[in-house]
């Protein structure tokens, strides 16, 4: 009897505080999961006009598309590789239209014979140079020399260049400069391996997809064939890698159509609930949505202006502190002295560092609009001449300083967690310190930097109080084309439409500004999540 | 860039346009002439040699537009149709940041072309404006009744005079219970909603209504959004504020608003009172040009007769927006104006 | 040998024969892997270590200012207690050292270094893949091929198959006597049986950085001229 009583008594009181605190945690994340999905669920709600279905018509393509998400859920979940196919995917897929967006409002400002003149000038025999020398040792520098003497050619010659190239129709240069490297880069790829009969198929494949979809798909405005072309290949260029390795793998390719089939089935809903004749829901995420700018009428205001702008800031914000918060972040790990009077100096920027992190945007704003827009000068002297208000330079800039103190944190975490062991074996090697940084602290950190840093984009991305500061525009017609244009960004038309006199803008609108912001911070956020889990199965 | 044709048939032709422009322009204008036979696109080459004046579809340009948020709406209409009209090449930054915020942030240090203003501009803008060189050119744009609202619930105020409206904001009054103001009122107190301290609005109420310009009791909700004054007096029976007319007019039902006695009897806000000067709280709205920028810019001389023209137009100012058009005299006036500040 | 004003090592003095392998075994800190790492200046990244006298080889103190020591170590390679394979392919892994000494990588030197390591049947044919999938022991020996395909004329050994299964073990000890026909080899064990099993000379270190003892292998184990040398390897202490 004492025997059991020792053997099944537990502290009661332990064991119930250890469930309350089971308990307490569980609310806790239900509380945030819960109010994410309301979040969410009202904006789509809204975003897709369903108030103005009816009940039969929304249950119709809710019941489809549950339908086809359960039956690949159901499929998929029998067989581990389908399983992992159906999210590589998807993941693929998101990937995909991020760089698609990327890669559309990039054409859109540099223009297609601006781009048709860098690629025919410097990439493309570049490209060449790389693939032709075997010899590892000279293809690199030989690569740099030709990219470089290239750029400084199509520089001096660009007029006329531009000129020629302006003369072709822009989907046509997209053709030449993208499409058809694109297919000799498969067929380099695939033909070992894969064979000439496979090699050829989709090389020419892609070439003749190249001509038929800028020719056959209907470009809506203000989309033109050529960036039709450019978003479809960056959209689907992921999930053909994807496809090219599990094959190469002799894996199964079924799982990728999870996706489609998803989608396919909420399409095949709404087909069958407008069947019905009930009232389809008025989606104001539309189209002509994303593609207008405001206007002082509900059903015809758009976000397009906005979104590019957006993008454009982010590229430009990417393209200034990536470099520096490396940078930065290699001098504080690597070469910084840590001892001594010099190492307390360090360490007291390094505070200061993690301090800025913390500093509310709308005293970047401050900052930006005072020292970056307005520009700084010593008596008589201009030691900065000012980018402007809002101007494109002047966001990306003042965004650009909010964010660094992150990258430049995370980046030093990534180069920090290089193990010391493979730093030691590279030194063993002989190896030099820039040898040793170039060639295995680098690589290995890159990955974490890479996921720091687009996070910090998803972050940027959502800002408005330092648009404001800087003197951002609300409402802008046209998207900035060039770095001194004026921008606006998707907060700051959201942030007006919550104000205006109709209430359809305060609802149906906001809610499609506000879904297409967080569709975009979400999918920014995937392809860090994507980048570092590649990372993390890869060590 | 061609849109796609949305239904504007309630606009100003393109035709209509041209036609009362011309009027102008055979007056005033030298080189733009209103040869309106084609569409949108300019074909190039109709530049004439003196001073590279150009014709209306070749317009270029940006025009920086700052403050008011009571006149955003007025400003989106004036230059969306604009470029639906005569040019889209002309871009139209427009920045939301109240009347005093626009003047303050961007007009007054020439970083706007253009700025909105729910209030006449004050002697002391206008100075600041010539030290730095320019005149600030004042054009009404639109008329708004200014409501004063309080919550659905509330049964017992249906008309208020300006003299009550006073004492519900004046700072020194003790006057914190609606049974304050009337004794029959109940023995609430109010819950207050008002306009941000950098809009026009809050200028206008203040000297309006209180009596001297920016003096306000300080317990009551300021917003620059009128849409967070709306929800807060449809959130408490007690509740009072005011905002724009033309919110009022969008949003039927949501709030209920209180006829105005001026002394000579009570009054409901409507767009018809507003402009037949019936009703106490009628304001007119404006916009502030920067004169230096109009010599120079022949878009915004361009622009700006076109805005003008549009001023008058029932169906966008009233119908859609919610203020009161300008009459055609009026019209005629500002268009005189602009073409000697021009001049 | 100093670390900050901790002594480590204590008037060491050694002779290390060519074309053999040298064990030195002693107890855990008595400074075996400090002493190693004197012998290709790893410890010149350690910030607080501070060393007197020299370390000839070939004639020529390491420690002179005119000695290179990423040179020098391109001529002493080293091999870790832990395996510390790059995260990169195999093939990258063995064509580390030649790339960071500019030198022409081709695909025979990969091959002799992993057949030198015993490691080619195993891996060829899949040179693409990464080192990390690898088991513990291979990935040792890949170290070791990565360590020898620069031809250096020393190879340091910390400890290498601490860290391995017995299966293993058996293969890397195997390794390092074929490796002493071509170079010398200087190993860190703390296993006896290791030391007696693959090693020419011994040299004891004993509790406080001394060299107690230096000698033939078999002599050191079987007539060891210090009591406390035989109280070590007798597993009295330790
Ligand atoms: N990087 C270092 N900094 C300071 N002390 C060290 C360092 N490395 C080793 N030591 C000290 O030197 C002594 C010898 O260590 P080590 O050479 O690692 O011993 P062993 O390899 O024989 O186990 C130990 O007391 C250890 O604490
Ligand atoms: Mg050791």
């Amino acid at each position: 009897m004492a025997t059991v009583d020792r053997l099944t008594f537990t502290n009661g009181l332990s064991k119930l505080k250890g469930a309350a605190f089971r308990l307490v945690c569980l609310g806790a994340t239900a509380v945030g999961v819960l109010a994410l999905a309301a979040l969410l669920l009202t904006v789509t709600w809204g975003a897709l006009g369903f108030d103005a279905a009816h009940p039969v018509w929304i249950l119709v393509v809710l019941t489809a598309t549950g339908l086809s998400t359960g039956g690949v859920v159901t499929y998929a979940r029998r067989d581990e590789t389908v399983k992992l196919a159906a999210i590589s995917s998807t993941a693929a897929l998101i990937g995909g239209a991020v760089l698609g967006v990327f890669a559309v409002v990039f054409q859109l400002i540099v223009t297609p014979s601006v781009w048709a003149a860098y690629a025919g000038g410097a990439l493309l025999p570049a490209l060449v140079t790389a693939l032709v020398i075997p010899n590892r040792r000279y293809r690199l520098p030989a690569t740099a020399a030709v990219l470089v003497g290239g750029g400084v050619v199509a520089t001096v010659a660009l007029d006329t260049l531009t000129e020629l190239a302006g003369a072709a129709d822009p989907w046509l240069l997209y053709l030449l400069t993208i499409v058809v490297p694109l297919a000799v880069l498969v067929w380099t790829r695939v033909e070992p391996t894969a064979g000439r009969r496979r090699a050829g198929l989709l090389a020419g494949g892609l070439v003749l997809a190249g001509v038929a979809v800028p020719l056959l798909t209907p470009a809506p405005d203000p989309l033109t064939p050529g960036l039709v072309l450019v978003f479809g290949l960056a959209l689907f260029s992921p999930l053909g890698v994807l496809a090219w390795r599990r094959f190469r793998n002799g894996q199964s390719n079924v799982g990728l159509a999870a996706p489609l089939v998803i989608v396919g089935g909420a399409v095949v809903g709404v087909v069958i609930a407008n069947a019905t004749g009930f009232a389809a829901a008025d989606p104001w995420l539309d189209w002509q949505f994303l593609t207008s700018p405001h206007s002082r009428l509900p059903e015809d205001a758009g976000l397009y202006p906005a979104v590019v702008g957006s993008f454009f800031i982010m590229m430009v914000m990417a393209a200034f502190a990536f470099p520096v918060s490396v940078g930065a972040a290699i001098y504080l790990e690597e070469y910084a002295p840590s001892t001594g009077w010099r190492g307390r100096i360090v360490q007291l920027i390094q505070v200061n560092i993690a301090n800025l992190a913390g500093v509310p945007s709308v005293v970047y704003g401050l900052l930006g609009l005072a020292i970056i827009a307005r520009g700084v000068s010593l008596g008589p002297f201009a030691l900065w001449p000012g980018t402007g208000t809002g101007v494109v330079t002047t966001a990306a800039f003042t965004l650009g300083l909010l964010i660094m103190p992150i990258t430049i944190i995370s980046a030093q975490e990534a180069i920090r967690a290089v193990p010391d062991a493979h730093r030691r074996a590279s030194y063993a090697m002989g190896a030099s310190d820039w040898h040793t940084l170039r060639n295995v602290v680098l690589p290995e950190a890159l990955p974490g930097i890479l996921t720091g840093t687009i996070l910090s984009l998803g972050r940027a991305i959502g800002e408005t109080a330092p648009l404001i500061m800087i003197g951002a525009a609300t409402t802008v017609y046209s998207p900035p084309t060039s770095l001194n244009d004026s921008v606006s960004a998707m907060p700051m038309q959201i942030y007006a439409w919550a104000g205006e006199f109709i209430a359809d803008f305060r609802t149906g609108v906001l809610s499609a500004g506000v879904l297409t912001l967080l569709l975009a911070m979400l999918a920014i956020n995937a392809v860090a999540i994507l980048v570092r889990n590649r990372y993390e199965r890869n060590q | 860039m061609s849109q796609d044709p949305h239904d504007r048939s309630g606009l100003p032709s393109r035709r209509n346009f041209l036609v009362s422009s011309s009027v102008v322009a055979a007056t005033a204008l030298a080189g733009c002439s209103g040869n309106g036979d084609d569409g949108d696109a300019g074909d190039g080459d109709t530049t004439s040699g003196d001073g590279g004046t150009t014709s209306a579809d070749e317009l270029s340009g940006t025009i920086r537009i700052s403050g008011s948020s009571t006149v955003y709406p007025v400003q989106v209409a004036a230059t969306e149709e604009f470029r639906a009209d005569v040019s889209d090449d002309v871009e139209f930054p427009i920045s939301r940041d109240g009347s005093t915020g626009g003047f303050e942030k961007f007009f007054l240090k020439g970083d706007s072309d253009i700025n909105g203003s729910s209030r006449p501009i004050l002697e002391e803008e206008v100075e600041r404006a010539r030290d730095q060189g320019f005149e600030p050119i004042e054009f009404q744009v639109a008329g708004d009744a200014l409501t004063a609202a309080v919550n659905n619930d509330n049964d017992w105020a249906e008309c208020i005079t300006i003299e009550e409206l006073s004492r519900i904001w004046s700072p020194d009054a003790e006057n914190e219970l609606w049974s304050d103001i009337r004794s029959e009122w109940p023995d609430e107190p109010f819950d207050l909603y008002g306009a941000a301290t950098t809009s026009g609005t809050f200028d206008y109420w203040t000297r309006e209504v209180v009596g001297e310009l920016r003096v306000i009791r300080d317990d009551f909700e300021g917003t620059e959004e009128d849409d967070l004054i709306a929800r807060g007096i449809s959130d408490n029976q007690y509740a009072h504020g005011y905002l724009p007319y033309a919110y009022y007019d969008n949003n039927p039902g949501s709030i209920k608003a209180l006829e105005i006695d001026g002394g000579e009897g009570c009054t409901e806000p409507s767009l018809t009172a507003a402009s037949d000067g019936t009703y106490p709280l009628a304001r007119p709205i404006f916009i502030y040009v920067n004169s230096n920028r109009l010599q120079e810019k022949e878009e915004l001389q361009e622009f700006l007769r076109y805005y003008i023209e549009l001023t008058g137009n029932q169906q966008i100012i009233a119908e859609e927006i919610g203020y009161v058009p300008m009459s055609d005299q009026e019209i005629q006036d500002n268009l005189n104006k602009l073409e000697e500040t021009i001049e | 040998m100093w670390y900050g004003d901790d002594r480590a090592l204590h008037d060491v003095d050694m002779d290390i024969p060519e074309h053999r392998v040298t064990a030195i075994i002693g107890p855990s800190g008595c400074g075996k892997s400090t002493f190693l790492r004197c012998l290709n200046r790893m410890n010149d990244m350690v910030e607080s270590a501070r060393i007197e006298g020299a370390v000839r080889f070939d004639g020529t103190d390491i420690y002179d200012d005119a000695v290179d020591p990423i040179a020098l170590r391109r001529q002493i390679g080293m091999v870790f207690q832990h395996p510390n394979p790059f995260p990169k392919s195999i093939y990258d892994n063995v064509a580390y050292g030649l790339r960071v000494q500019d030198e022409p990588v081709d695909d025979d030197v990969v091959e002799t270094a992993l057949r030198r390591a015993a490691l080619w049947e195993e891996v060829e044919g899949q040179l693409d893949t990464s080192a990390l999938e690898l088991s513990g022991g291979q990935q040792q020996r890949l170290c070791i091929a990565r360590a020898i395909a620069v031809d250096p004329d020393v190879i340091l050994m910390d400890e290498p198959a601490s860290a391995l299964d017995p299966v293993a073990t058996a293969k890397i000890e195997d390794l390092i006597e074929e490796l002493a026909e071509e170079y010398t080899v200087v190993i860190v064990t703390h296993n006896m049986q290791q030391a007696a099993r693959i090693s020419d000379i011994t040299a004891v270190f004993l509790t406080g950085g001394n060299l107690v003892e230096i000698d033939r292998t078999e002599t050191v184990f079987k007539n060891p001229a210090h009591e406390r040398v035989e109280e070590y390897i007798t597993g009295q202490f330790g």
